[in-house]
């Protein structure tokens, strides 16, 4: 095998530094919503680093409630129809079929999920303060 | 190359005009970069040991207990190992020329074969869990420096006319790690001057940018809240909100700098403690475990400072000499063996701050602080002197 000098070496590893850039960038790019909190709604909640969520059905759904409990209500639903979509399709076979999901959603929702909208602000700092983070529904002003 | 030679005196604040380093210290400075590559590079090697055996107990502790429903393939990569790697004869079998490519590589550090083994053997062995979903920050790091470790070859008995491209190769190598940081702080400009993820769900009035005193706070909240955790650390985040609101901003500019920290080195010692301590306050407020973030340390620790002092090439200073002043200054360190380095303007101020070891010369290895500084004095002369001449008629 022929002998490689420090300086091709140099090259070499500067090649590899590009590389590294452009895919970096590339797979940034290739994101549609680049932002974390793009998908938030639906969180992978099961693949959540903490050891205790490594059961991942059982886990996954006694996270989901409690998700679903605390945090639905803050969201507009309208901007994630589409990724709600998704995650139906994604999940239908394996967790979930989208009939149960939608039903349990409504049970929670007396209404369609996607016709309705916050008007009342609920995080506010008096209440991080206090920790005061079990809300309850009545604090909503919800609407369909 | 002499094109490479202007970007690299560029980019370690060394300009022709300005600095004139003599053979001596050239090769002093190569030395020891040298001898930190090849302290980094054993440590790396028994790290990426430490790092397989964790893999290992991963995939006979936890691993049987995960339902393989949950798998999905997260890359294209992915998608045509996975039900290969899935296999657990085939994990054990790639596990031994991973081991064995890490424990060679301490003889045959040269060998780029053995480099590509580790690094996609690194690759594959982590592929299962990534595979839950998962993508770890931490191990990323771990991979990309592998992968950019490839060509490396910090060997002590190379030749004195390879130190100077060995020791580039790790400045190279160190710029594309930190790069990496550069990266992490580019994706935060927009939120910082524009937008913050928290604007989609929280519909208040007006928007919030990374340069709101409620984005850390409120972020930090969304992290603990949700899971169900206990916020106090987001309480305490709000309490003190003020002052994160300026660490924010300081840690993203930081970050956009990083990458400079590899060519002059002088400014590692300010950036790796803060990038570690931003690692560490990224985990107690925002539940972001940046996995192997020691490795930041271990391949950049000033490892000569301990290790092979002896072997460092003599070059004793006779005398060192300051004149001037401003634009006019001129340091001169003169060696025992007929050489010299010369230093102008404010490069002649930062070279004797630093050998007076005066921390003040780490500030002025920030960019362009040496040129600002020139220029200003040479603008401000020539205003002097035009006044002078203007008072005389």
């Amino acid at each position: 095998m022929p002998k490689i000098s420090a300086q091709q070496r140099f090259i070499g590893t500067a090649l590899l530094v590009l590389l590294s850039v452009l895919l970096n960038l590339g797979s940034h790019h290739s994101q549609k919503n680049p932002q974390m909190g793009e998908l938030y709604p639906f969180y992978n909640w099961r693949l959540m680093p903490f050891p205790e969520m490594d059961v991942p059905k059982e886990r996954f759904l006694l996270a989901y409630k409690k998700q679903k409990n605390l945090n639905w209500e803050v969201f507009s639903l309208k901007k994630y129809q589409t990724q709600f979509e998704i995650y139906l399709k994604k999940y239908e076979s394996k967790v979930y079929s989208a009939a149960q999901l939608k039903e349990e959603i409504s049970t929670f929702f007396p209404f369609e999920v996607h016709n309705f909208k916050i008007v009342r602000e609920i995080y506010s700092p008096q209440k991080i303060i206090r920790g005061q983070h079990e809300t309850s529904r009545e604090d909503f002003v919800l609407f369909e | 190359m002499k094109h490479l030679e202007k970007i690299l005196s560029f980019l370690s604040s060394q300009p022709a005009w300005a600095v004139s380093l003599s053979p001596a210290y050239q090769s002093r400075r190569d030395w020891r970069k040298l001898v930190n590559f090849y302290c980094a590079d054993k440590l790396l090697l028994v790290y990426v040991l430490f790092w397989i055996y964790k893999r290992l107990s991963y995939r006979v502790f936890v691993f049987p207990s995960r339902s393989l429903d949950f798998f999905t393939a997260q890359s294209l990569t992915a998608r045509y190992f996975l039900e290969y790697m899935l296999r657990e004869e085939i994990w054990y079998a790639l596990l031994i020329p991973t081991v064995l490519s890490a424990i060679l590589l301490w003889k045959y550090s040269g060998s780029i074969v053995l480099r590509v083994t580790l690094f996609v053997g690194v690759a594959l062995l982590k592929l299962p869990e990534e595979s839950f979903g998962y993508h770890g920050h931490g191990d990323r790091f771990l991979m990309l420096l592998l992968f950019l470790w490839i060509f490396a070859f910090p060997s002590l008995k190379l030749k004195s006319s390879a130190w100077r491209s060995t020791s580039q190769s790790y400045d190279m190598l160190l710029t594309g790690l930190l790069f990496s940081y550069f990266l992490a702080g580019y994706w935060k400009l927009y939120p910082m001057l524009l937008y913050h993820p928290w604007n989609q769900y929280f519909e208040k009035d007006g928007f919030l940018t990374w340069l709101s005193v409620d984005a850390f706070w409120l972020t930090s909240f969304m992290h603990f809240y949700p899971a169900d955790l206990d916020i106090s650390p987001a309480s305490l985040a709000f309490e003190y909100r003020y002052v994160f609101q300026i660490l924010v901003v300081l840690t993203i500019l930081m970050q956009c700098l990083a990458f400079i920290g590899a060519w002059r080195r002088p400014l590692l010692l300010v950036f790796v403690p803060v990038i570690l301590l931003f690692h560490q306050l990224s985990q107690y407020f925002l539940l972001v475990n940046f996995g192997n973030k020691v490795l930041l340390l271990l391949v950049t620790f000033p490892y000569h400072l301990f290790f092979f002092k002896k072997s460092i090439p003599e070059a004793s200073i006779k005398e060192s000499q300051f004149r001037g002043k401003y634009a006019e200054a001129h340091y001169e360190r003169k060696y025992e063996q007929g050489m010299q380095d010369s230093y102008k303007s404010s490069y002649a101020y930062r070279a004797y701050l630093e050998d007076k070891h005066n921390a003040v010369y780490i500030l002025m290895y920030l960019p362009f602080i040496c040129s600002v500084l020139h220029l200003s004095w040479k603008v401000f002369k020539k205003n002097k002197a035009t006044e002078s001449t203007s008072d005389r008629h």
